[in-house]
């Protein structure tokens, strides 16, 4: 017995290899698992290596990004190209415009006005819709030497704001998803030429001021011993780097830094500081997200605390916007409603305001709910709101738009309402539409953009806005002094 | 002899260099495929965890598991819900329990929340579910906690998916949390998990005075209840949800620490029988503040802590009709008002306050609310924050701190962020303010805002610890509720 058994178990013949190799097998298998789950802890834990990949990552996107989107957004319009000039503006009627209207432009826009350039930074409408004034487009010239070598002819023209002599006040931001997006801020007059240029600007809506004053979103540098949540709240920063609180910079007409008013700090000392506290639990990296900021006007009846030219501060995050007494910086007010993600607050009168409403415009459709896009009228005194535009669910202006902005016309009784490339005035008692502008223009021959229509309507820019816009500020000005406390 | 080549692993070579056995060719490939599969896996792996996908959400809900069974293993008074112990003389705790100011006895019957290990000094047992306090502060009737009220309770109903740790039963940790009285005195009883479960909601209960169990029910029912006409209740209840898909464009709510916890109001009749389910989502969805959901917390997003009815008496233009629904949406900061018919938000009341508790109709168009998180003071050039109890006027928009004073330098910094609870007395000129997380319980006169009484809820538990020691003999749960008897719900 025994000497003619067969070997069992890992004495048979061949058996210890197939072991070894399974063996080998499950030891690159659980060298793989653990690598796997080393990955999951470093994501975890935010350490270094998931830290470095998530930011390579990012910036590969962005860079692809940019790549493709090259300039702002654009679409093939079915415009003839003939008429592209006459389709640009249409007013009821064909009555005349009321006040004149600027259209932000850019690179390869209205090129029948500024061939030169390669395009206008802006262009003026008067009348039946007639260019009065042209502005050419030369970043090139300016944003290059002091953006740090930014390449300007990339840029995309912003938001536009207009000075009391006609220059421009004008934000250039980079295409796609370039970070940051805000290039700067820059003067140009009427020849294209930068007077001043402020590289990092111009993230949001800024306003042009009496005494071209410039008022700007701007993000300051955070105070370390700044607690937006006061003791005994915990402190809740989980952002991995210092947060972004946005303020204000107010720049002078010659783009030097004036002073910078801190809407953070304005908060803080406010009964609404709790809102804060709530902003820096849910979005603890960027808490104070200040999109626009304008002047409130002449006849601020119903406002009990403010007083004209008071700061309307504007706030994506978190929803609401804040009137901020322009000497003291204190918050006078503080509104919130059915808006969301709003921007371009402006004060219209008495306690009357209209903005941009990004998410919060509904109506039932198809036996749910569709969102909209709109321009809504809040009042401030009675918390009341009136969607201003749009009003038929069959408007082709129906839907959401990631851009717009709104503008005060100088009388206060007509908005102009910017949507992706195009705009319309409308009334705001009745909301009747007196005008319809669009983003239209002739890119024939333009290299990159052949196979189409040869008409590129362009949106994600600048918009329309009234180029007198800053008179209702001027006559701010002169009503300083009437303070009602 | 063989010698071992110095090129590569498994290369024998004779001596003279002539090869015995062929080896790889590229010595070096596999291990450089290996180290490729360990990056890719460790890319893989980061991936994992930014797309939220399968491994990751298996991951975590065995690490919670985990953590669970190895917490639930030894239960510790902490897990009771011991906030702390504090170093007073036991026998000084119940002689303490009240202090009144001012002007006279209590004009109405305070009923004081327990739990487990409250009021040593009245129930054995577990401990006493309430205690009446009346007069010049003499405690009165004291009902204690029937051990049927915290076991396991019955099976959850159908529908509900109930989340469970595996292996831990959890029935010891449970605790009454809120409470309220039906007309008859009995109770309603809002049991919670103190410890090792999500979501921490265990269930609702009626219990007569004497405290024996009338019925129970296992279900997510949370926070403060509202009793009205025929003993019905309604109260705050929820349900687990993997993804919660928002109207129109607005996207979904995906909570990245396990199943959203998304709130309804429940009606449930005498009986405790559900009638009625009113669903936040929906409400939303359809009204004009749809928009707002985008920027709730998706792991909680509306945090629905009291349910209450707007008085016969409303007055004014605020919008509310009586027997509408007021609601307290904590993660929100805000008060919702529901149709009392149509169910359908007519209104969304932000303000100054900041994840708030308990808010109740005072009278015409006016609202009081415990403000936990709202207060902001300066004292020194420092700013602090302070938990206080506000009036709201739906109408105005105007808000008034009722309490604390602004001049009061024992109450300028309470602070109760988490929880409390306001109780309107059956003539609603004074209201008990519960600081629940700092154990004490003030009662206010409306008028001026004057501290009336002051309840202190340190508890002697030396009975059921059987520690005599100093430091382990009188705790501090931090779960100071207090309502009247008979609280005004007109």
């Amino acid at each position: 017995m025994g000497g003619g058994a067969e070997p069992v178990g890992r004495d048979r013949p061949g058996s210890r290899p197939r072991a070894d190799a399974a063996a080998k097998w499950l030891f690159r298998a659980s060298l793989v698992a653990a690598a796997f789950a080393a990955g999951m802890c470093a994501a975890e834990r935010e350490a270094l290596p998931a830290k470095l990949a998530q930011r390579w990552t990012q910036d590969a996107r962005r860079l692809l990004e940019a790549r493709l989107a090259g300039t702002q957004g654009w679409e093939f319009a079915t415009t003839p190209a003939d008429s592209v000039a006459r389709a640009r503006v249409r007013t009821a009627a064909g009555a005349a415009l009321e006040d004149p209207v600027l259209a932000a432009g850019g690179r390869w826009q209205f090129l029948d006005r500024c061939p030169k350039a390669g395009g206008c930074l802006a262009v003026e409408h008067r009348g039946r819709g007639e260019i009065t004034r042209a502005y050419p487009f030369r970043p090139g010239d300016w944003a290059r030497t002091e953006a740090g070598g930014e390449v300007g002819d990339a840029l995309v023209v912003g938001h536009l704001g207009s000075f009391s002599n006609g220059d421009l006040l004008a934000a250039l931001r980079r295409p796609g998803g370039v970070f940051p997006a805000a290039a700067g801020l820059a003067r140009i007059d009427p020849g294209g030429r930068a007077l001043w240029y402020r590289p990092g600007y111009g993230r949001g809506e800024s306003h042009v001021g009496p005494g071209d004053t410039t008022w700007v979103p701007a993000p300051l540098p955070a105070d370390a011993s700044l607690r937006l949540r006061p003791p005994p709240l915990p402190t809740e920063v989980p952002c991995p780097s210092p947060p972004e609180l946005d303020g204000i910079a107010v720049l002078d007409g010659e783009g030097r830094l004036a002073r910078e008013v801190s809407v953070a700090e304005a908060l803080l000392d406010s009964p609404w500081a709790a809102k804060l506290a709530r902003s820096a639990r849910a979005t603890p990296c960027r808490p104070l997200r200040v999109n626009s900021v304008s002047l409130l006007g002449g006849d601020v009846a119903g406002l009990a605390k403010a007083s004209t030219g008071d700061l309307v501060v504007s706030l994506g995050s978190p929803s609401a916007f804040a009137v901020l007494d322009r000497r003291t910086n204190k918050t006078l007010l503080f509104v919130e409603g059915t808006f969301a993600q709003q921007r371009s607050v402006k004060h219209l009168r008495g306690s009357q305001f209209v903005m941009f409403d990004k998410l919060g415009g509904w109506r039932r459709a198809n036996g749910g709910r569709q969102g909209y896009s709109r321009a809504l009228l809040v009042d401030a005194a009675t918390g009341q709101e009136r969607t201003v535009f749009p009003l038929d669910p069959a408007s082709p202006y129906w839907g959401r738009h990631d851009h717009g902005r709104v503008s005060v016309s100088p009388d206060g009784l007509r908005v102009l309402v910017s949507l992706a490339g195009q705009a319309v005035e409308v009334r705001v008692g009745d909301g009747t539409v007196l005008a319809e502008f669009a983003a239209l223009h002739d890119v024939r021959g333009v290299r990159g953009f052949g196979g189409g229509t040869g008409v590129a309507r362009f949106f994600g820019g600048g918009g329309f806005l009234y180029a007198r816009e800053g008179a209702r500020g001027a006559r701010s000005d002169r009503g300083a002094g009437r303070r009602d406390r | 002899m063989l010698a071992k080549a110095r090129g590569g692993r498994g290369a024998i070579v004779a001596r003279g260099g002539a090869t015995a056995r062929a080896g790889p060719r590229r010595p070096w490939a596999p291990r450089a495929v290996l180290a490729l599969a360990a990056v890719l896996a460790f890319g893989a792996g980061m991936h994992a965890v930014w797309a939220r996908s399968l491994p990751w959400r298996l991951t975590r809900d065995a690490v919670k598991s985990l953590a669970g069974i190895v917490a639930a293993s030894a239960v510790s008074p902490m897990d009771l819900g011991v906030a702390e112990f504090v170093d007073v003389p036991a026998d000084s705790v119940a002689a303490n329990r009240v202090r009144l100011f001012g002007d006279g006895p209590l004009r109405d019957r305070i009923v004081l929340g327990g739990g487990r290990w409250h009021f040593g000094e009245r129930c054995g047992g577990m401990g006493c579910l309430a205690v009446e306090y009346a007069g010049a502060g003499q405690a009165g009737r004291a009902t204690p906690i029937a051990p049927d009220l915290l076991g396991a309770g019955p099976e959850p109903p159908a529908g509900v998916r109930w989340e469970k740790t595996p292996g831990v039963d959890g029935s010891d940790v449970i605790t009454p949390f809120w409470l309220a009285s039906y007309a008859n005195g009995d109770l309603l009883v809002v049991l919670e998990y103190m410890n090792f479960h999500f979501p921490p909601y265990a269930g609702v209960a009626r219990v007569n005075r004497e405290g024996r169990l009338l019925w129970r029910r296992r279900d997510y029912s949370h926070h403060e209840p509202w009793i009205g006409a025929g003993d019905t209740a309604w109260i705050a209840t929820a349900s687990l949800e993997s993804e919660v898909q928002l109207p129109g464009d607005l996207g979904k709510w995906r909570c990245d620490d396990g199943p959203s916890l998304v709130d309804a109001v429940q009606g449930l009749d005498e009986n405790g029988n559900p009638f009625e389910e009113i669903s936040l989502v929906e409400a939303f969805a359809a009204s004009p503040w749809a928009s707002l959901l985008v920027a709730a917390e998706p792991c909680d997003p509306f945090h629905l802590n009291s349910v209450a009815r707007v008085g016969g008496d409303f007055s004014g233009s605020g919008g509310a009709r009586p027997g509408d629904f007021v609601l307290s949406l904590r993660n929100l900061s805000a008060v919702a008002l529901l149709d009392g018919r149509t169910h359908a938000l007519k209104r969304l009341v932000r303000g100054t306050f900041a994840r708030q508790h308990s808010v109740k109709h005072l009278r015409g168009s006016q609202f009081v609310l415990f403000d936990n998180q709202g207060g902001r003071g300066r004292r020194s050039g420092t700013r602090y924050a302070y938990s206080r109890v506000l009036v709201v006027d739906l109408a105005t928009g105007d808000e008034t701190v009722l309490f604390p004073m602004q001049d009061s330098e024992r109450y300028w910094n309470w602070w109760s962020g988490l929880r409390g609870r306001i109780s309107l007395s059956p003539d609603r000129t004074r209201l008990i303010a519960a600081f629940t997380e700092l154990d004490k319980v003030v009662e206010v006169r409306i008028e001026d805002g004057e501290p009336l009484a002051e309840f202190d809820f340190a508890h002697d538990v030396r009975r059921f610890t059987g520690s005599s020691a100093a430091d382990s003999s009188v705790a501090r749960f931090g779960l100071a509720y207090a309502f009247y008897d008979r609280e005004s719900s007109r």
